[in-house]
């Protein structure tokens, strides 16, 4: 059997109608009783479902939507026994029905423990109750916020009325302050008016530079008195007012015409007197002051209309210094004039601005009285252009020129010289002695200065000046000039015959080298006539001797001043020399002379001096004719000079004996003497040792040479 | 020798005795000695006339010229070698012989074999 067959007809019995017999009442009862039934059963839980949607606060949804399954598939029982009146589909009707009793049962079972929390939930009569305590409340809060805005509108009305009132206070306020301020600014103005005039007065009493003293005419004592004024005589201020009486302060000798002139003034007859005259100080000498009084009457009229007495105010200028200094300005104008008069200066002045001049009396004598003395003359007038004829025509130009630059302003200072006529009368015409005809000329040293200048314009406006008779200066320069000139001719004079000198000295010294070469050449041919070697050897020492004097004019012709000249190159071209001219090729020189400089006195004895040693040492030195000869010249420290002339030869082979104590130990003969004699007239000493050859040492005194390249000396000596 | 110039000297000194040292010392010397003159003149008429190799000349010399004026013109006309011999040791003077490229220049008193080294060194500078 198939599941549809089970399902439609598992029984394969009659259909349900066939129980009832098919009546068709009973039939259509059922049947339509189940269909409304079944109808029903679907319309309900549709509209459940419907509520159950829409109702989303609704508690336990759940149950609606098992209410509704269930209730549907008791809809469908219904239906399907409808079905089975014609239909034996019991399969099908028992599968629904076991589907609805399942529902049925869980609705059942879960609908039991839902109930008392369904019922827990509040019912509308509840809600309904809570929600009208909950309107009543809320009515009441708009109530209580109703009353408060009306309240709070009150008390805005009242804030702003208030305000009002407040603004209008405060423009009183401010206009009753702003003429309080205005008073108040008034009466300080008038204070300050008020304490300033008086500050002044007493400023100007108390810190003036001049004396200010307050007096009562009538007791004559004083009120006040200021620093200035107490300082003045010498007293503390503290001493004088209230305590001392005016005429007391007076010089005895200048009191009665003082008390004159305050009669005057208190009867009446003057309203100020200023007159000059002394104070007797503390300390009892007097001081020169000027006093300008005067008397103030309506003094006391200032408070209470009480009328105090007059009031005499003096002001005490301090002249003393003034009076001094014009006594001392009459002095040293007297002795000025004295001084201007002793040193013939002559004083005079210019008015540039008035074109006006003026000269003392000693420049009126100067211009021969061309120009009125101490009297202002104008510059444009005959007197002044007259005194142009004065000047040496000369010298007008310069003078103008300086006078010009002292009119303009150019210049400050002006100094100059010029040529006057010297006047007829003139106390200085005695003794001057540059004559020129008539009266003659006298210099005048001219020095002039601004000493004031227009403040606007810069202009110079006056200027002063001295005049200088400097004659005699101008002469005795005119003599020192001619002097000099003269000492200059003598001075050319001496040179050209310095320079004759020198020529007539460089001939001399020319001849004298000739000479000497011609008595070279006489005894050299002399000694071409002899035999004998002895006498040759005496010859040519003859010739090394006459050849030293020679070299010694040669230096002293190639030196400046025909004098004095350096002794060491002399020396070495003397050693040179006789070495050449005497010596075989095997002996060598070893010099080293110091530079000194010395004269003919001193080079000729000096010169033969080396030349006998030198000459000595060739002579018996070396035998074998090899060796070495020094020479050494040096300075000593304690003074002079040492000549040192060596030979390293065999000395003791020498032919002569050597003498003790004779020349120091040189041997006999010509040379012996020569050397010995020469070294004396230098004023020196010499040594001799023969340990290691010959030594000779000779000291000599620094020669003294004269002023070095001066002619004159020579040609004095 | 292809100058044309004579093995001899000339001396030229206004000094008798002085010219007649010079002249033995340089005979002395195996030289020979073509004349002595005292004056410009007569010393170039006798270089010209003799052409010797060297001349001893002086400084101041008789007459017009002096030994410059008489060397410059031998050395041109000539071309002798001249030693200057002079007291003279001005430097203006100096100056003066040098113009004329001396040989050597000795100066008074010249002595001893002085004379003979400073010939001998300038003949040998040929």
């Amino acid at each position: 059997m198939s599941l549809t067959d089970w399902l439609l007809d598992p029984s394969g019995l009659t259909p349900h109608g066939f129980c009832l017999s098919w009546l068709p009442g009973l039939i259509w009862l059922h049947a339509g009783s189940d269909a409304v039934i079944g109808l029903s059963y679907f319309s309900i839980p549709l509209a459940l479902a419907w509520f159950v949607r829409k109702r989303n606060d609704l508690a336990y949804r759940w149950v609606g939507h098992l209410f509704v399954a269930f209730i549907l598939a008791c809809g469908l029982t219904h239906m399907l026994s409808i079905l089975t009146l014609w239909m034996p589909a019991y399969g099908v009707e028992g599968m629904v029905k076991l589907v609805t009793a399942l529902l049925s049962v869980a609705t059942a079972a879960m609908l039991w423990p839902l109930v008392p929390r369904v019922l827990a939930l509040p019912s509308p009569a509840q809600l309904a109750r809570l929600n009208a305590d909950l309107t009543r409340t809320v009515e009441e809060q708009e109530r209580t916020a109703a009353l408060l805005r009306e309240s709070e509108a009150k008390v805005l009305a009242a804030n702003s009325e208030l305000e009002r009132r407040v603004a209008e206070r405060t423009d009183e306020l401010r206009a009753a302050n702003a003429q309080l301020t205005e008073a108040l600014a008034e009466r300080a103005a008038a204070l300050e008016a008020l304490a300033g005039s008086e500050a002044e007065y007493r400023a100007s009493f108390e810190a003036a530079a001049v004396g200010k003293v307050q007096v009562n005419p009538e007791t004559g004592l004083l009120l006040r008195a200021n620093n200035a004024f107490a300082r003045m005589l010498g007293y503390n201020r503290a001493d004088l007012a209230g305590r001392m009486e005016w005429p007391d302060l007076l010089w005895g000798e200048d009191r009665t015409a003082e008390g004159r002139e305050l009669a005057r003034l208190l009867a009446g007859e003057a309203s100020i007197y200023v007159r000059e005259l002394r104070f007797r100080r503390q300390d009892g000498t007097p001081v020169w002051g000027r006093v300008s009084a005067t008397l103030v009457r309506g003094a006391g009229m200032r408070k209470a209309g009480a009328r105090l007495p007059p009031l005499l105010l003096a002001v005490v200028e301090d002249v003393d210094t003034m009076h001094k200094t014009a006594l001392a300005l009459r002095e040293s104008e007297t002795r000025l004039r004295l001084a201007a008069e002793g040193a013939k200066l002559g004083i005079w002045e210019l008015d540039l601005a008035r074109g006006l001049g003026w000269v003392d009396r000693r420049t009126a004598e100067v211009t021969g009285g061309t120009l009125p003395a101490e009297t202002w003359f104008p510059l444009s007038g005959p007197e002044y252009a007259a005194w142009a004829d004065w000047i040496h025509p000369d010298d007008r130009a310069e003078r103008a020129a300086g006078l010009r630059l002292l009119q303009t302003g150019a210049a400050e200072l002006v100094q100059m010289q010029y040529r006057v006529r010297r006047a007829a009368d003139d106390p200085g015409g005695a003794d001057g002695g540059a004559g020129d005809g008539g009266g003659g000329w006298i210099w005048l040293s001219h020095r002039s200065a601004i000493v004031a200048r227009d403040p606007v314009t810069w202009a110079p406006t006056r200027a002063t000046g001295v005049l200088i008779d400097v004659t005699e200066r101008a002469e005795a320069e005119a003599a020192l000039r001619e002097a000099k000139a003269d000492l200059e001719l003598v001075v050319a004079e001496r040179t050209a015959a310095l320079k004759q000198r020198d020529l007539l000295l460089r001939e001399v010294y020319h001849r004298v080298k000739n000479n000497l070469q011609i008595i070279d050449g006489l005894v050299m041919m002399q000694g071409l006539q002899l035999k004998d070697t002895d006498e040759r050897q005496a010859l040519m020492g003859l010739r090394s001797r006459v050849y030293a004097l020679g070299l010694v004019h040669q230096q002293l012709m190639a030196s400046p001043d025909l004098e004095n000249f350096d002794i060491a190159p002399f020396l070495d071209e003397l050693a040179r020399n006789i070495l050449l001219s005497g010596a075989d090729d095997g002996v060598e020189l070893d010099i080293d002379i110091c530079p000194l400089t010395v004269n003919l006195d001193f080079a000729i004895p000096l010169g033969l001096l080396v030349t006998e040693l030198i000459t000595n040492s060739l002579k018996h030195a070396f035998p074998d004719g090899r060796g070495t000869i020094t020479m050494v010249m040096r300075r000593r420290e304690e003074g002079g000079v040492l000549l040192v002339v060596a030979d390293d030869g065999d000395g003791i082979s020498a032919p002569s004996p050597v003498e003790e104590g004779d020349a120091g130990g040189y041997r006999r003969g010509l040379g012996s003497t020569i050397v010995k004699g020469l070294v004396a007239q230098l004023d020196g000493t010499i040594t001799m040792r023969f340990d290691k050859g010959t030594r000779a040492e000779i000291i000599l005194p620094t020669p003294a040479v004269g002023m070095a390249g001066s002619p004159v000396g020579l040609a004095a000596s | 020798m292809s100058d044309g110039l004579q093995d001899c000297v000339l001396v030229v000194d206004d000094e008798f005795l002085i010219a007649q040292t010079l002249s033995i010392q340089i005979e002395d010397m195996g030289l020979i000695v073509c004349g002595t003159a005292a004056t410009a003149a007569d010393a170039i008429a006798l270089a010209k006339a003799q052409r010797p190799r060297l001349v001893l000349m002086d400084m101041r010399l008789k007459g017009v010229g002096d030994g410059v004026d008489a060397a410059l013109a031998i050395h041109e006309s000539v071309g002798s070698k001249v030693i200057f011999i002079t007291a003279s040791r001005e430097p203006a003077m100096l100056e003066r012989m040098n113009q004329d490229h001396p040989a050597a220049i000795l100066y008074k008193p010249v002595f001893g074999r002085q004379l003979q080294t400073v010939v001998r060194e300038v003949l040998a500078a040929d």
